[in-house]
């Protein structure tokens, strides 16, 4: 019988001149009410935040806020067992949803000055950084596809996107890459008002 | 069009002189010179109100194509030059603007996302037909030498009935429902009763909508005393899901339970025949004994040393197993039971012989032999409903006299007296071989399809109280012209008794 437990094949994300794939990671669902948050904060060492669309990471972890009662947890994915071990005795006797769900996405980074023009080919958010600031998350769409947008500084995104649609993820963006106009980005063009 | 201040312009008909019909001015909005006429005898003469009237340059285009043309038109009919009708306040698009600006990236390769599984490349490589369902790609057959569709299918039939074969099912929809109330929230969504499903169990699942119509199905396991894992239909995937959510957000949300979609994190390696179990046996490290592991029984563990759920269920009526794997161990662990399935006759098959197969075994597919207006009943699945429960999304609906007419379109098999005949799925089906038309159709032809295991073509079909015309011969129009007489039978075609799925 092979020993297959390191045989794993992620889905590529393409690399481009912004866009950098990120290596597979543990996540974790964790669903639950005030309790759970507070207690899951403890194991995890990292802040589990209550404010909306926020996201904190700390050495390697992170937690994402997605609803009132869920968020993402990220970890390196060699500690993803320990993790997810730190969870189960914190939240023990505490009604929560736990879910593996390391394999069900990939992620990337979409870093430069032009990062958020290039999302704003597919993505209806205001992603000026004063209305979708570092640390913002959200869930949200990239033209067709679903994905969970994280602004982790100025001119960086964490997108994670579930994996059968990372290759129309890379695409699309390589696309928007190719057509988005290199210059006058710094303002916005002015639209005029019309009724 | 005349440029001299104050001329009279004339608007332009486009039409023939003397032809019939009507004369369109604005083409999106379908406004005729007859309209832009009556507005004016109405009484509007400001061009702001006949626009606003007869919605002339509304349109997307905002009258780019017809807003000089309606101008002379009412220029005409109230005898007044151009200048003092007016015009109507300038709007983009001040230039035209093309398709492509429209479609932006969506086209080609980015028309549609294209959802592929993580064996899909192993798939291409063997040469697979891929059909699309929803956005997914799935393997439909494996050509092999110069066979055509109908060889390949009849060949992965016969592999699966006497042997083993491997199927993709990684694109089913999975949800893992989770909490101390896990069990009460699926006992008020499905039909089932599933305080009496115990750990380590799976079992068929039903959902309607609250008028009582099938919704989805799917197999529901017990993985622990507070936790579910559902799987759905491809398809349903994304609506159930919302459904779920919707229901606990809504009407429950006194239940403590949680759901996470989990569709995209397994990879699920469907191992199904008689020859399944020795193929597997040796990868895994979990007893696959019958007395073990029975029919519908699940077990975690692992194969090559990759954590597993392994889930002994079957599509196909033959004993059968569906290896869950996290994703991205999908390929590693196919290669590994493909490997070890060359002793055992081991062959890919399709979602086309998965069709065949399950038909053989009169199991449904929702949303081919069910269309949102079939009961539970009327599906031959009352036996999933657990008669003991107060409640459950749809119960109410069930119990209106229509919905227990006996006369409602009931699911049943046709057999075809000529068996070579395979019937056009979508069919109606008449009593007489040669009524006058209009005729009354009784119902229509749901699946359809030549089986190999029988010799013989296999129909299913909705037919006004069909379970009460067993051994009546009724009529299937054809295309062709004629009639094809079929006669009424059970839709469970292969092995009634279930012996093969036991084994």
């Amino acid at each position: 019988m092979p020993d297959l437990s390191a045989a794993r094949s992620p889905p590529r994300f393409e690399a481009g001149p912004m866009l950098a794939p990120l290596p597979p990671a543990s996540r974790y669902i964790l669903r639950g009410g005030p309790a759970v948050r507070a207690a899951a904060e403890q194991a995890v060492g990292v802040g589990i935040p209550a404010e909306a669309c926020r996201a904190v990471t700390r050495e390697g972890r992170a937690a994402l806020w997605l609803g009132p009662d869920e968020w993402l947890l990220i970890a390196p994915a060699a500690q993803g067992a320990s993790l997810a071990g730190q969870l189960a005795t914190a939240l023990a006797g505490l009604p929560h949803s736990l879910v593996d769900v390391g394999h069900r996405q990939s992620g990337c980074e979409l870093r430069g000055p032009l990062a958020a023009t290039l999302l704003s080919a597919g993505c209806p958010l205001d992603l000026d950084e004063r209305a979708f600031p570092v640390g913002m998350c959200t869930r949200t769409v990239l033209a067709k596809a679903e994905v969970v947008l994280w602004r982790t500084a100025t001119e960086t995104f964490r997108i994670e996107v579930a994996r059968s649609f990372v290759a129309y993820v890379s695409e699309f963006l390589a696309e928007a890459g190719r057509t988005t106009p290199d210059q006058g980005l710094g303002s916005r063009p002015q639209l005029e008002t019309f009724s | 069009m005349p440029g001299t201040p104050g001329a009279r312009v004339s608007g332009v008909a486009p039409r023939p002189r003397g032809a019939r019909g009507r004369a369109f001015v604005d083409w999106q909005n379908d406004v005729t010179t007859k309209d832009l006429a009556l507005a004016t005898r109405e009484g509007f003469h400001s061009i702001e109100h006949v626009k606003r009237y007869t919605t002339t340059g509304m349109a997307t285009d905002q009258g780019k194509t017809s807003n000089l043309n309606a101008l002379g038109i009412v220029s005409s009919a109230l005898g007044k030059p151009i200048p003092q009708v007016g015009l109507t306040t300038f709007r983009m698009p001040y230039t035209p603007v093309s398709f492509g600006s429209f479609a932006g990236p969506a086209r080609g390769e980015l028309f549609d996302p294209v959802r592929t599984t993580p064996m899909h490349g192993w798939a291409r490589a063997q040469g697979a037909v891929f059909e699309d369902v929803g956005l997914w790609k799935r393997a439909r057959y494996f050509l092999r030498g110069t066979e055509d569709m109908h060889a390949a299918v009849a060949r992965e039939c016969r592999a699966v009935r006497s042997a083993c074969g491997l199927f993709d099912a990684s694109t089913l929809g999975k949800v893992e429902v989770v909490g101390p109330d896990a069990v009460t929230f699926m006992n008020r969504l499905y039909v089932n009763a599933w305080d009496s499903l115990a750990v380590g169990r799976a079992r068929y699942g039903v959902l309607l909508r609250d008028d009582g119509f099938v919704y989805d199905d799917g197999v529901v396991t017990r993985l622990a005393p507070d936790r579910f894992h559902v799987t759905t239909t491809t398809g349903g995937a994304a609506r159930v899901l919302a459904m779920m959510e919707d229901y606990l957000q809504t009407e429950w949300s006194e239940l403590a339970v949680w759901l996470t979609s989990t569709t995209e994190q397994w990879a699920v390696i469907a191992l199904q025949g008689p020859r399944a179990r020795q193929v597997l046996a040796g990868l895994v490290d979990i007893d696959l004994s019958a007395a073990s592991l029975p029919h519908m029984g699940v077990a975690a563990g692992h194969i090559c040393g990759v954590p597993m759920r392994l889930f002994r269920v079957s599509f196909t009526g033959e004993l059968g197993f569906e290896v869950n794997v996290p994703a991205d161990f999908g390929p590693a662990v196919w290669e590994a039971v493909w490997a070890a399935g060359q002793a055992h006759g081991i062959t890919p098959y399709g979602t086309e012989t998965m069709h065949v197969l399950r038909a053989e075994k009169g199991y449904i597919i929702v949303g081919q032999d069910t269309d949102g207006t079939v009961t539970p009943d009327d599906a031959g699945l009352s036996w999933a409903i657990g008669r003991n429960k107060t409640d459950f999304v749809g119960k109410r609906s069930l119990q209106r006299p229509a919905m227990q007419s006996a006369d409602r379109r009931q699911l049943v098999g046709l057999l075809t007296a000529d068996p070579e005949c395979v019937l056009e799925e979508g069919s109606q089906v008449v009593a007489e071989a040669d009524a006058t038309l209009p005729v009354r159709p009784l119902g229509h032809v749901t699946s359809s399809y030549y089986s190999t295991a029988l010799g013989r073509s296999i129909a299913m079909a909705l037919v006004a109280g069909g379970r009460g015309r067993m051994a009546q011969t009724l009529y299937v129009p054809l295309e062709t012209g004629g009639v094809a007489p079929a006669q009424v039978a059970s839709s469970v075609f292969y092995d009634p008794k279930g012996a093969r799925l036991n084994a």
